[in-house]
């Protein structure tokens, strides 16, 4: 593995590990089951991590598809689409704008295209990425124009993370399959991309607990 | 190869003829440790089948094929106890972890068909870490379980969420194990430490156990 994907991906690695102990300190302390959501889903994000580095530096190549490491990462993005279910209220879940449909749409457009260009990838993989993606995405941004439409700030800043986590999820994953495949020796799109999913991943923690401390809890949520 | 089909049998036999004699939590645990056994048998199959359909080496069908296999196949009794009994959380998890011990206790019994078992503390740790691993992986699908009937719990997400954790855990685990040296202690003291931080620091989603909404 060249030195710089290594880095990056040991940044990745203690920056969810980091969240997810810190996620695991304040469900301890604040008891708000939505912090227990986000331990599992940074802490899901770190072990496949951990298992794809530790497959790679004890066998010498990438595990093949679909492999453990995938399903963590993508139990990863369910426990995330948990933590919005959780803080929508009654009122929003009721609520189905059109523009949300927006967000779910792009996912499917970038998941098309997996299928076409990725012939060598598992379906099933590709298929599950997609509708992790497709439901993390709904959740989100029907969040984030909720808590735009009844200026709750902290929460519209969470499900903006959230948003942009996916945004350069799939941009990374599309340049390094696409545009620059081979090219890992030196930093280009696919670190670059990588490094902001690292950066959203870090700061979901801290949006998550001003939502829970700043602003005001919907009568059914966790 | 084992035959473990006559393992199984041999195994199971004598639970099964003890239970109309059993009554209470001895029967109830017997049942469950007996279906933990069951699972365990079934998941070896499955474990063949897909480690033949994906051309996988006999190293990939342990670190990558089994924790997939045998997490779901675990997953599955849980959900069907839930879903037809619908029982407490105490119940539940002592079905969990009923499950989860019988699965660990064929699987080694089969494991010291194949091995030499002269070395005493290969077999102390082998016992006692697949023992932990896989008892803590099913008590913390179990646990999923029950809290997820409650109200507000995000049930489909939360609970696929938290098999792919098992999944992992169990595969970063299996990894370790498959190789010697520091890997391997590595991968032994992982789910005893888990373990015992779990008993010393138990983690509850509310501050009582309560009943399902």
């Amino acid at each position: 593995m060249p030195p710089l994907e290594l880095l990056d991906n040991f940044l990745q690695l203690l920056v969810a590990a980091t969240g997810s102990l810190w996620s695991l300190w304040l469900f301890r302390k604040n008891k708000q089951t939505v912090f227990a959501f986000l331990c599992s889903g940074l802490m899901c994000w770190a072990l496949g991590l951990v298992f794809w580095l530790l497959y790679a530096f004890l066998r010498g190549y990438s595990p093949l598809e679909p492999s453990p490491a995938n399903f963590a990462w993508i139990g990863s993005l369910l426990c995330l689409t948990s933590i919005g279910q959780a803080l929508a209220g009654p009122e929003e879940k009721r609520w189905y704008p059109p523009l949300a449909f927006l967000a779910p749409l792009i996912t499917i457009i970038f998941a098309i295209a997996w299928f076409v260009e990725m012939e060598y990838a598992s379906p099933w993989v590709n298929t599950f990425w997609c509708l992790a993606f497709l439901s993390l995405a709904w959740v989100s941004f029907r969040g984030f124009l909720y808590a735009l439409q009844h200026k709750q700030r902290y929460r519209a800043i969470y499900h903006a993370i959230v948003l942009a986590m996916v945004f350069f999820n799939e941009m990374m994953l599309h340049i390094s399959l696409f545009i620059w495949p081979e090219e890992y020796l030196r930093f280009n799109g696919y670190y670059l991309f990588d490094m902001l999913v690292t950066l959203t991943l870090g700061l979901m923690t801290p949006a998550l607990l001003y939502v829970v401390t700043k602003e005001p809890q919907p009568a059914s949520a966790v | 190869m084992i035959y473990a089909e006559n393992i199984f049998i041999c195994l199971a036999a004598p639970l099964l003829v003890s239970l109309p004699f059993l009554r209470g939590t001895s029967r109830f645990f017997i049942w469950h440790f007996t279906m933990g056994m069951a699972v365990c048998l079934i998941c070896a199959y499955f474990n063949s089948f897909f480690t033949a359909l994906g051309g996988h080496d006999n190293l990939d069908a342990v670190i990558i094929v089994a924790p997939i296999v045998e997490e779901i196949g675990k997953f599955l009794p849980l959900l069907y106890i839930t879903v037809l009994f619908a029982p407490n959380h105490r119940r539940m998890m002592d079905s969990a972890m009923a499950i989860g011990t019988g699965f660990a206790t064929f699987e080694n019994v089969c494991y010291l068909t194949l091995v030499d078992t002269g070395d005493l503390m290969g077999m102390v740790l082998r016992g006692l870490t697949v023992g932990a691993m896989h008892i803590g992986r099913t008590a913390f699908m179990g646990a999923s379980l029950s809290y997820s009937r409650r109200e507000n719990w995000p049930k489909f997400t939360a609970i696929f969420g938290v098999i792919s954790i098992a999944i992992v855990y169990h595969a970063v685990y299996n990894l370790l194990v498959s190789f010697p040296g520091p890997a391997r202690w590595a991968g032994y003291i992982v789910p005893l430490l888990f373990a015992l931080w779990l008993k010393m620091f138990p983690l509850r989603l509310t501050a009582d156990e309560a009943q399902p909404a």
